[in-house]
């Protein structure tokens, strides 16, 4: 009898909390614009731009206005922002949005929106709250739905308003450790690994990730999932999944060290081909 | 381990959805999901259809926090964990916030 052992490695996959196309031309000037978006109540410093079109990615280091995100390239295929026309996707892996909207009333040290549940939105004690219109972030003390108590008294009705909580917006995505026959880096695109199974070779799963520096090496990553892999097949049973411990980049000279030590990277996509 | 999802669907029947060999669980549309399987030749991919559309599924990712495909993952890894071999079949229909109208093999 043919039996496997079923097991997975388990990556922190990150969210997209926007798509869209852009509208005007950004490169050269290292900006996403977008008519049609509206980024101030979506998106955050140090969100990642991917250009879906040229495969060039991007940490937006800040939010210009309603349509327009000011970028610094990541990854090793340097950018110059993004050209128009094109599609885009956005992930946030610092911060968690949780709510956003208009103020409609005016209290003391409050954030009043009648027109949400902020206990719904799992908006907590000890996120922030940011007053888009005033630009002034508070943190938040206590929730009711349709009221926040906040450390700070900046909130009036009709201010524009982003609630986000710290930690990346992201999932779980397993993908099969077993029966491993190859993982190799992609020959033509520097930030993904392939990994291919066993009898047939012909089922492949593609990992899409990110750098947050400009240098650095596919093969790093390679290395780094070729040994979840092994780490996977030698946990105990009943641990079906291993939780893929992370990389730092081990290149010398990173860059973006403001963010993050410019070490780490992200998955954005993880998904059979 | 020979394991199986067993999921009574909207008409009543009970279909199982094997889920040994899987590489990975995908959705190409907000209604249709698909599991992997190895080697992925003919019949390789099992096809759900769900009653009706899942408003977290993302064309951008086609995986998304709270989805099915992120239900359908948990309740993959809890099979193959809680099952013993003397019984192969893990039972989802009491578990997933979206019915299943369908489950077929298919090709790709």
């Amino acid at each position: 009898m043919l039996s496997n052992m079923e097991k997975f490695i388990n990556f922190k996959q990150l969210n997209v909390v926007k798509t869209g196309t852009s509208t005007a031309n950004g490169a050269a000037g290292l900006t996403l614009t977008d008519s049609a978006a509206l980024f101030t109540q979506l998106v955050l410093p140090h969100a990642i731009v991917w250009d879906r079109v040229t495969a060039r990615k991007y940490l937006v280091t800040a939010v210009t206005s309603d349509t327009v995100l000011a970028l610094e390239s990541i990854g090793v295929d340097t950018g110059t922002g993004v050209p128009n026309a094109t599609a885009y996707f956005i992930y946030m892996p610092e911060y968690t949005v949780r709510q956003a909207g208009t103020a409609d009333g005016t209290g003391a040290f409050q954030l009043i929106d009648s027109t949400v549940n902020f206990l719904t939105a799992g908006v907590k004690i000890g996120d922030y709250a940011l007053d888009i219109t005033a630009a002034v972030t508070a943190k938040v003390t206590a929730v009711t739905p349709t009221t926040l108590t906040v450390d700070t008294d900046t909130f009036a009705g009709g201010d524009n308003y982003l609630v986000y909580a710290s930690g990346a917006d992201d999932h779980d995505v397993i993908m099969r450790s077993a029966d491993v026959a190859d993982v190799s880096n992609a020959s033509a695109d520097t930030s993904i690994v392939n990994t291919t199974y066993e009898p047939s070779g012909t089922a492949v799963m593609k990992v899409d990730y990110a750098y947050s520096s400009t240098v650095g090496a596919n093969s790093d990553m390679r290395g780094a999932i070729q040994d979840a892999v092994t780490a996977s097949l030698q946990t105990a049973w009943p641990a079906v999944t291993y939780d893929f411990p992370g990389l730092l980049n081990p290149a010398v000279a990173v860059t973006n060290a403001t963010w993050l030590g410019g070490r780490d990277y992200f998955f954005l996509k993880i998904q059979k081909v | 381990m020979q394991k199986f999802l067993t999921v009574t669907t909207t008409a009543g029947r009970t279909e199982i959805i094997p889920i040994y060999n899987l590489i990975s669980i995908v959705a190409t549309s907000d209604t249709l999901i698909k599991l992997n399987i190895s080697p992925g030749g003919s019949n390789d991919v099992i096809q759900v259809t769900l009653s009706a559309a899942d408003s977290l599924w993302a064309d951008a990712t086609y995986i998304q926090e709270g989805s099915m495909v992120d239900i359908l993952q948990k309740l993959v890894i809890e099979a193959f964990s809680r099952g013993t071999w003397s019984d192969p079949y893990f039972d989802i229909t009491g578990r997933i916030p979206i019915s299943i109208n369908s489950v077929v093999a298919t090709t790709s």
